[in-house]
């Protein structure tokens, strides 16, 4: 069955019940606000996020500085459009494949034994988190993130509207 | 609705994707927009901490000595923390802290300036005065220690400004702390 905004509605699929639709929005939310608030540290001093992104040798220096100028800026909209809501199967997509990328970033440099400071709460400042910890923390994050798509990718955590219950 | 319509597997429609293309790419230029307006604009091409100081020093030579020598003999010593505790006490030159201002203000050596790695144009403005009188005297500057590299990167740029006799206190302030010698606040 396809539903009426394009989607595909999987088998299994059950509306949820109150206290998962109530997770759900206090995920996505809790989720939101952790990125408003990692993209306005990184926002304050660029720099310093600069040589963070610089410090994981995986970027040509031609492209760290738009990165780090960019990224804070998607974190704060990403943050806004999951706080409030909007596009909410696009923006959940986006933080799955953004924590996706931040755990393999971090991991390579692990494994190449790469000493950096991982900005991801901005860059420069002396952090407690070492980076099994930053691993483990966005981990986390990735799991919250993939539990609020895959609800908002089978579009359950809303009422199901009239022409889907004839699928 | 037909049910020969078909979704991407992925769980994302095409519009989804499309608003995806569209936030990264307007993140982009909102932060391309925004670094244009900062006074402290990051250039296109990154630049690491040597590339920065040397183009600070550069503007500091054109801003207010344009003849100064730029190709000046230095040799740069490292002091040990016993050669560097007795330059301290016999204040036989000037202390310098490389540190950010916010670490020197919880506790320096004593009688140490602030030129921050961090900061340097606008500290060195300030202390212009004090260091010039020094230009041929000796410098000592120190970071946090060993694994900091800010005390290198300020003596590179002290150096670039013409003087000529500076040396570095590897150890910095760990080393300095760890011995129990005396510290001082700026709070």
């Amino acid at each position: 069955m396809v539903r009426v905004d394009g989607s595909r509605a999987t088998r299994g699929d059950k509306p949820m019940t109150a206290t998962q639709r109530w997770a759900e929005r206090v995920i996505r939310i809790a989720l939101g606000c952790i990125f408003v608030y990692s993209g306005y540290l990184k926002s304050i001093d660029p720099r310093a996020f600069a040589d963070s992104v610089y410090s994981f040798a995986l970027l040509p220096r031609v492209a760290v500085n738009p990165f780090a100028g960019g990224l804070p800026i998607l974190e704060m909209l990403l943050g806004a459009m999951l706080v409030l809501g909007l596009a909410r199967r696009a923006a959940t997509a986006l933080t799955v494949l953004l924590y996706a990328v931040f755990l393999l970033v971090i991991g390579q440099a692990l494994v190449r034994g790469l000493k950096i400071d991982c900005g991801c709460f901005g860059g420069g400042t002396p952090s407690t988190w070492s980076m099994p910890l930053a691993i483990l923390r966005d981990t986390g994050l990735f799991a919250a993130a993939f539990y609020v798509f895959r609800h908002a990718r089978s579009g359950s955590s809303r009422q199901p509207k009239s022409c889907e219950r004839q699928g | 609705m037909s049910e020969q319509q078909t979704a991407p597997r992925l769980g994302c429609t095409k519009a989804d994707i499309v608003v995806m293309i569209l936030l990264i790419s307007a993140s982009m230029m909102i932060g391309g927009l925004l670094n244009q307006l900062r006074e402290d604009r990051l250039p296109l091409r990154y630049q690491t901490h040597i590339e920065q100081i040397d183009e600070i020093a550069r503007q500091i030579n054109a801003d207010i000595e344009p003849k100064l020598p730029t190709d000046n003999e230095h040799n740069i010593l490292r002091l040990t923390l016993p050669e560097f505790a007795e330059f301290v006490e016999s204040c036989r030159g000037l202390v310098v802290d490389a540190r950010p201002e916010i670490f020197y203000e919880r506790g320096h050596v004593p009688g140490a300036l602030s030129l921050s790695r961090i900061n340097f144009k606008e500290a060195y403005v300030l202390l212009k005065s004090k260091l010039e009188v020094n230009r041929s005297g000796q410098i000592v500057v120190y970071c946090a220690g060993y694994a900091c590299h800010d005390s290198e990167i300020v003596c590179t740029a002290l150096a670039k400004l013409g003087y000529n006799n500076i040396m570095i206190f590897s150890g910095g302030w760990s080393e300095w702390t760890e011995a129990g010698l005396p510290e001082e606040t700026s709070q």
